[in-house]
């Protein structure tokens, strides 16, 4: 009986940087996706008075519909998971994760009249302190007053969300995402004491991008978020050695060329004797220090920054390499071994297409990336895979693990782990 | 490659079944595994999937019942229809029941899909989003939850059977058949 409920009722919601992913366990593999954020309307104007509902705040596929000028969009456009942290008594940040967990269970709410409400995993970011968990807790209960939609919760960080969906117990995971990166070795826990943050992910990417189309003179398109994504993720290359690979490509432009078209437009960006810029944009994902990223950051490029947020340091500039060096090395010395020989990648960020056969020895994938940056410093017994999906793993993580954990095992503050029934 | 027509759909879900043994959950796992190997052709693992040809096991789980038994939960993606109706008769052959529930994501023509189920049905509900139906199938019972707003469409039935792994009512057939009547070629 229980299981059956399961099979129809698990729910799991990954809380990311820029993406909120969830669904039911009906979803199959994909969960639905949408911006983790939330726009506050100003509803104080004519048009809104006369014609719209007046509404608090705006989440998923409506936003857009709201945005008002540009100005306001840095005030009242708020995505409270930018860091993987909310602090306690931002309220405008919670109120938008609250719309967007309704949001999210409404879009999957049956009809069945079984339904008791789902058991909702959620998971958050490794670094995300103890009050955030009572946070959700709070909320998820805040959401059932109303009508319940949850019959039991509980929370996973993401990269053992990962390593669950792998079925990996002993492990280091590389979650990258739009706003950071999180470097976390697991044995059956997350090591909480040897998690890296790192303070740069897509987003970051994007911004280079984006000086390299102002560069080629679309600087009008380089302002448009969704443009400057879709070019990023066409023409990045990750280089294998970024001096040879932009040595070779200025010499042969012809050999990386790549032009694409943006649907619906007339616009094709094409990039003619620049084509090394590529590599620009892959190598800033694993490695911003090159000094040929020097002059961007003169021009305005801004520079990830070290931020510490709580008692936790996010660098800016680690490398990808160093990182997980950093991290493995904070763990029990023997354990050590195990934990580079099974690296998973996960995030969007290491999305990257396979590059094709003509440009091999040139560019490569994330995983042969990390290999080489690992190598470079005098780790070779590696063992490095990437997560089928990787945008998608943490939720298939969450999905697993919400139907594997008996209904009857209770939350536990200590571990961390277990259900909080609203029963 | 143009064919505006044809819709794309990728198959995804879960079979779950009931073992009764005394052997360890690491034996059983082993053999489960062998016998999918045996019944559908194995291609290669990749970080924690098995991938077969037609389709992708992403997740084999054991858990343990009360009452000592085990549930074996399988997860698999990017299925064909023929790898559903394998991974059903293999595992009908050792265990005496399943119950499946797969999605199937893809631009249908949702509204003929629901007329469809709505006819017939032996009960149907509907809200903003959503419309859920259960329905009889020549002999099989399904239950099906379309989503329209997302492109998804759930299938959730029990196989018990040597009939339900024949044509019309093995799975693959009766996902090919809702896939048809929403305008796809799967
Ligand atoms: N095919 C791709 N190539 C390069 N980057 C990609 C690709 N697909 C997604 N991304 C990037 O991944 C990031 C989003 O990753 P995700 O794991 O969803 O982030 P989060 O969970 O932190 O919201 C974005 O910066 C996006 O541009």
């Amino acid at each position: 009986m229980s299981l059956d409920y399961k099979q129809k009722y698990s729910f799991g919601a990954d809380y990311g940087t820029s993406y909120f992913k969830f669904g039911s366990i009906l979803c199959g593999e994909e969960p639905k996706m949408i911006e983790n954020r939330g726009y506050f309307p100003r509803n104080d104007n004519i048009m809104h008075n006369a014609f719209g509902e007046t509404k608090d705040i705006v989440v998923g596929d409506e936003v857009p519909l709201y945005l008002q000028a540009k100005e306001d969009l840095t005030e009242n456009l708020i995505y409270p998971m930018k860091n993987g942290i909310i602090e306690k008594n931002n309220s405008r940040a919670w109120d938008v994760v609250k719309t967007i967990s309704l949001y999210g269970l409404e879009a999957f709410e049956p009809t069945d009249n079984d339904f008791e409400g789902f058991n909702i995993v959620a998971s958050l970011s490794s670094i995300a302190p103890r009050y955030m968990y009572e946070k959700i807790f709070q909320i998820y209960k805040e959401i059932n007053k109303k009508r319940k939609l949850i019959k039991a919760a509980t929370v996973i960080s993401q990269p053992l969300s990962v390593a669950i969906a792998h079925k990996v117990t002993t492990c280091t995971v590389i979650e990258s995402g739009h706003g950071n990166t999180q470097v976390c070795p697991i044995s059956h826990y997350p090591i909480r004491n040897a998690i890296v943050p790192i303070n740069r992910g897509g987003g970051d990417a994007n911004s280079i991008t984006a000086e390299i189309l102002k560069d080629l003179g679309y600087s009008d398109l380089a302002r448009e978020e969704a443009f400057v994504l879709r070019a990023k993720e066409k023409l990045g290359l990750i280089p294998v050695d970024f001096e040879k690979s932009v040595a070779k490509a200025k010499k042969h432009p012809k050999k990386f060329k790549n032009k694409f078209k943006i649907p619906g437009t007339r616009i094709v960006v094409e990039l003619e004797e620049n084509t090394w810029t590529r590599f620009l944009i892959g190598e800033y994902v694993f490695d911003p220090n090159h000094e040929l990223f020097t002059s961007y950051f003169k021009r305005g490029l801004p520079k990830p920054k070290d931020i510490r947020i709580g008692d936790l340091l996010f660098k800016g500039m680690l490398d990808f390499g160093e990182a997980i060096i950093e991290a493995v090395e904070r763990c029990p010395v023997e354990l050590q071994p195990h934990l580079y020989r099974n690296i998973l990648l996960s995030g969007g960020n290491f999305c990257w297409e396979q590059p094709s056969i003509q440009l091999k020895g040139l560019a490569t994938s994330a995983n042969s990336k990390i290999k080489l940056l690992l190598r470079k410093k005098g780790i070779t017994n590696v063992n490095i895979s990437m997560t089928n999906e990787p945008q998608y793993s943490v939720w298939r993580g969450t999905i697993i693990y919400g139907y594997a954990v008996p209904e009857n095992y209770n939350w536990s503050w200590d571990q961390l782990e277990g259900w909080i029934s609203f029963d | 490659m143009n064919q505006s027509k044809k819709i794309k759909s990728i198959i995804s879900g879960q079979v779950i079944f009931n073992i009764v043994t005394k052997e360890s959950k690491l034996i059983q796992f082993e053999n489960i595994l062998e016998l999918f190997k045996q019944n559908l052709k194995f291609l290669r693992k990749k970080t924690g999937a098995y991938i077969f040809s037609g389709g992708i096991i992403s997740n084999l789980d054991l858990i343990e019942n009360n009452n000592g038994s085990l549930t074996a939960s399988i997860r698999f993606n990017k299925a064909k229809p023929f790898f559903l109706d394998n991974l059903t008769s293999a595992t009908l052959s050792n265990f005496n029941k399943n119950s499946l529930s797969c999605s199937m994501k893809g631009n249908f023509d949702f509204d003929r899909i629901k007329n469809y189920l709505k006819d017939g049905s032996d009960w149907f509900e509907e809200t903003k989003k959503s419309y859920s139906a259960k329905k009889r199938y020549d002999k099989k019972k399904i239950h099906v939850t379309v989503y329209p707003g997302m492109a998804l469409l759930n299938l959730m039935c029990e196989f018990n059977d040597k009939e339900d792994t024949l044509d019309p009512n093995s799975p693959g057939r009766i996902i090919k058949n809702l896939s048809r009547i929403g305008g796809g070629t799967t």
